[in-house]
């Protein structure tokens, strides 16, 4: 009974959620006008160059969500199942087939150099991306940004702010797509005038805050851009300090170097805790981790024993005890807080008893051997080889003796995209996940390798290939949900992947920095924080 | 003179040919490049190869490092992947902050390593000069990473003597006294070694020396003891110590990677440190370059030093 008032309420949150794309909801309220200080945040690594168009991985890219603006975003001033908002955009139109996608787009917006935001802009950076023929064309920035960009038929401006984009397949995730950072829209006018090579150097958004100056490895300053369409930043500006080594980047903090730090090591979690100045905040990722069995080669192929395996796994201890709480069990693909979560999908439990009896069904009553290979160097998670250990205990506990082979991450990485081999039996990732279209690049038969690498256990079938092609043509968000929602379910029956956990990151800032909104995302905005 | 010193260029000319061989060869042969790293891990092959192809690593090995070797003897060690930008100025840059380091480092070494080899060479078996010993060992086999969290942990954390990172401060002005503050702990951290081996050294050729005729004839002739140790054993002793400063230079301007890194030192090894991180081959191989060139010229620069000190080297090379 709870189960199904849960899906009801949920199914009404999901179509409030389809009507708000409709009509997009504005951004939060902005904040208070008047300026408040210098943000110091130490960050985890150097971050990469600022292109627009080039995923340089989370530490980089959380940086283009405050310098750049997207056609459409998820609005990170939300904590939680942030929803897709316009941005650059204020109101679109997808044709019944889903192929033909029709924006208008803001008045009045200007590039922080002062030049206008326009169609003919938006149109510059999709052909830069994708049209070979386009003078500031880049090869590096169409592989990175094919995934939206690839199957174009046509991109046309229909007058100043109107600007339609035409795919030659239905897509309907395109609007979760272009919401990613990489899809953010530079200055047509900085790109001429620096070029392809150094505009990353000089990047001109049209974001809360402007680039100001780098100087590598020490640091990168922000200020505010006065003229944000949505209101001006609180803060005169924000400085990045790459800070690698975890113990100096919580002395930092403490010590009052710097105000804000990504990614607490666990060690020092409670010394900042108990430090009455500070606060410490977790997210929720949008992160999957587990393992991929071969669906290709036996003995893996046999359902019984995947399931085992998923009933094998104590989740709960694992993330309070292994990881120290930065972990909650995982029930399916997606974790709570991200868009594409379904509260109703149950998982596996923990249920060693019911495990063996599995596995007796998959006819290994004395249990079996198992190869699976990991990726060296944190294996996707700071805990990556204590987790692995304990897992390997529960495994034990029913009579699979996993033996976990280490490779070096490039290398692992290259196998993945030969898929898993006949001597292999599991393979241990852990992928971001963050909207629905990740469903179609970790199930689709079609895209087992050599078609791509995001299916390398070679998982495929043909009801849940039904459901994620109808997904793709299907407008209509609320059905859409529901279709992907049917492929988790189906994907978690056939544990198509075995889901362990979902891991979520450590945050901490000063006391007196306020109004920084924590999202369950990789990614955030300084665009609320104020300092006192 | 001239001929030992053009023999030990042109020597030196194999030795850096060699070098960039390694340096090449060595990044190449390490799994992965930098393409499957800009396309992150859920890229489709094709993504990853469109990537590769606008770098050009899809050329032959041999093009590509004959291409790289020639640009780098003009001056051109390529434009960074990650932070698009040219490699030689940005190595270059970097390479001024890791000198103050080291020189800061030198300082301390000596600061600290050549009066304790003095003490416990005067004073041989005594308490202090076993101390010294001890001291030098911890010196010597402690990793600077660990000593540089500790000095974090304690002089700053604690007793907030002195920022836990940074070249200079981000709030407030940049001058030399700020640089000098920012300076300390990881200059001390790094002159571990080098004090620790320098006091042995000193400890070491001072006692020598100190056995030498000239210095029985100076304590005869009724000098004191101070006097005869000043003013003539130490000269002599420290000839070996010129050439170890000149060698643990080089050391430490490509062992600073740890120290760089945990202090946020923005200098070469920091640099290296992120660039192996992200992939950045250029980067690598400029960094790595240039460190193991400065470290040949160094011991190039040793050798000539030692030649002029004591003529006797020329003879035998």
């Amino acid at each position: 009974m709870t189960r199904r008032l849960t899906r009801r309420r949920f199914v009404s949150s999901v179509l409030l959620g389809a009507a708000a794309s409709i009509a997009p909801r504005a951004w939060a309220a902005a904040p208070p006008a008047k300026p408040r200080g210098t943000l110091i945040c130490g960050w985890e690594a150097e971050p990469g160059a600022f292109d627009n168009d080039i995923d340089r991985g989370a530490v980089t890219r959380t940086l283009l969500h405050n310098i750049y603006d997207r056609l459409v975003d998820r609005d990170m001033t939300v904590p939680a199942r942030q929803p897709l908002v316009g941005n650059l955009a204020t109101a679109w139109q997808v044709s019944p087939d889903a192929r033909t996608y029709t924006f208008k787009l803001r008045r009045g917006v200007k590039f922080h150099d002062g030049t206008p935001f326009d169609a003919e802009a938006v149109k510059f950076n999709i052909d830069r991306d994708s049209d070979p023929g386009h003078k500031f064309y880049t090869k590096a920035g169409a592989g990175s940004l094919k995934l939206g960009y690839g199957n174009l038929a046509s991109v046309d401006v229909l007058d100043q702010y109107t600007i339609r984009i035409v795919h030659k397949e239905p897509f309907a995730d395109f609007l979760e797509v272009l919401a990613f950072g990489t899809y953010s829209i530079a200055s047509p006018a900085a790109i001429q005038k620096y070029g392809n090579d150094d505009y990353p150097n000089h990047p001109v958004g049209t974001g809360p805050f402007r680039y100001v100056s780098r100087e590598k490895g020490v640091k990168v300053a922000f200020e505010r851009n006065p003229d944000y369409w949505a209101g001006a930043p609180a803060l005169d500006g924000f400085i990045v300090r790459p800070l690698p080594e975890a113990v100096t980047r919580v002395t930092a903090l403490q010590t009052g170097e710097v105000d804000w730090i990504n990614a607490v090591n666990p060690d020092s979690m409670d010394a900042v805790k108990s430090n009455p100045n500070l606060v410490l905040a977790l997210a929720q990722l949008p992160n999957t981790w587990g393992y991929i069995p071969n669906h290709k080669y036996p003995p893996t192929t046999k359902l019984a024993l995947r399931q085992a395996l998923s009933w094998a796994i104590d989740r709960e201890t694992l993330a309070r005890d292994v990881m120290k709480g930065l972990a909650i069990p995982a029930r399916g693909t997606h974790a709570p807080g991200t868009p594409g979560y379904d509260p109703a999908i149950q998982g596996y439990g923990y249920n060693p008893a019911k495990a063996k009896q599995l596995l007796s069904t998959a006819g290994f009553p004395t249990g079996l051997p198992l190869e699976v290979w990991i990726p060296a160097g944190g294996a996707g998670s700071p805990f990556g080889i204590q987790m692995n250990e304990f897992i390997q205990q529960n495994f034990k506990d029913i009579g699979v003796n996993a033996t976990f082979q280490q490779q070096e991450f490039q290398t692992f990485q290259n196998n993945m995209a030969n898929g898993i081999q006949k001597d292999v039996n599991a393979i241990q990732v852990g992928f971001s996940v963050d909207e629905f279209v990740n469903l179609q690049r970790m199930f689709r038969t079609d895209l087992q390798p050599p078609n791509g690498n995001t299916n390398p256990g070679w998982y495929g079938n043909p009801q849940v290939d039904a459901l994620l092609h109808r997904a793709l043509g299907t407008t209509n968000d609320a059905q859409r949900r529901q279709l992907y929602f049917q492929v988790e379910q189906k994907a978690v029956d056939d544990a198509a992947w075995i889901f362990v956990v979902h891991q979520k990151a450590a945050r901490a800032w000063n006391k007196n920095v306020r109004g920084f909104v924590n999202p369950a995302s990789y990614m955030f905005t300084f665009r609320t924080v104020s300092m006192s | 003179m001239l001929r030992f010193v053009v023999g030990r260029v042109l020597a030196t000319v194999p030795v850096l040919l060699g070098v960039s061989v390694v340096v090449f060869l060595t990044m190449k042969l390490i799994p992965g490049d930098a393409a499957q790293v800009l396309a992150g891990p859920q890229a489709t092959r094709e993504q990853v190869a469109l990537i590769r192809e606008s770098l050009g690593l899809n050329r032959p090995l041999y093009v590509q490092y004959a291409t790289w070797l020639g640009n780098a003897v003009r001056g051109n060690l390529g434009r960074s992947i990650e932070l698009e930008a040219p490699v030689t100025a940005m190595v270059l840059d970097r390479l001024k902050n890791t000198l103050v380091l080291a020189i800061g480092s030198a300082v301390f070494a000596i600061a600290i390593g050549v009066p304790i080899g003095i003490l416990s060479a005067t004073r041989r078996a005594s308490l202090l000069d076993r101390a010294s010993v001890v001291l030098a060992l911890f010196g010597n086999s402690m990793p600077s990473f660990w000593l540089g969290l500790v000095l974090i942990l304690v002089l700053s954390l604690h007793l907030r003597l002195f920022p836990s990172q940074g070249m200079y401060s981000l709030r407030g002005s940049a001058g030399l006294g700020d640089l000098v503050w920012h300076l300390t702990l990881p200059a001390l951290t790094l002159s571990g070694v080098p004090a620790a081996v320098l006091a042995r050294v000193t400890r070491s050729s001072l006692l020598e020396t100190l056995h030498d005729d000239y210095v029985r004839t100076a304590r005869a002739k009724g000098i004191a003891e101070t006097r005869v140790v000043v003013r003539h054993a130490l000269g002599n002793a420290l000839l070996p110590v010129v050439t170890l400063v000149g060698i643990q230079t080089g050391y430490l301007l490509g062992g600073s990677i740890l120290v760089e890194t945990v202090f946020s030192w923005p200098g070469l090894g920091l640099q290296l440190y992120d660039a192996i991180g992200a992939r950045d081959l250029p980067l690598v191989q400029g960094g790595v370059l240039l460190v193991a060139s400065l470290f040949v010229c160094i011991n190039l620069a040793v050798d000539m030093l030692y030649a002029h000190l004591d003529p006797r080297i020329r003879y035998a090379a």
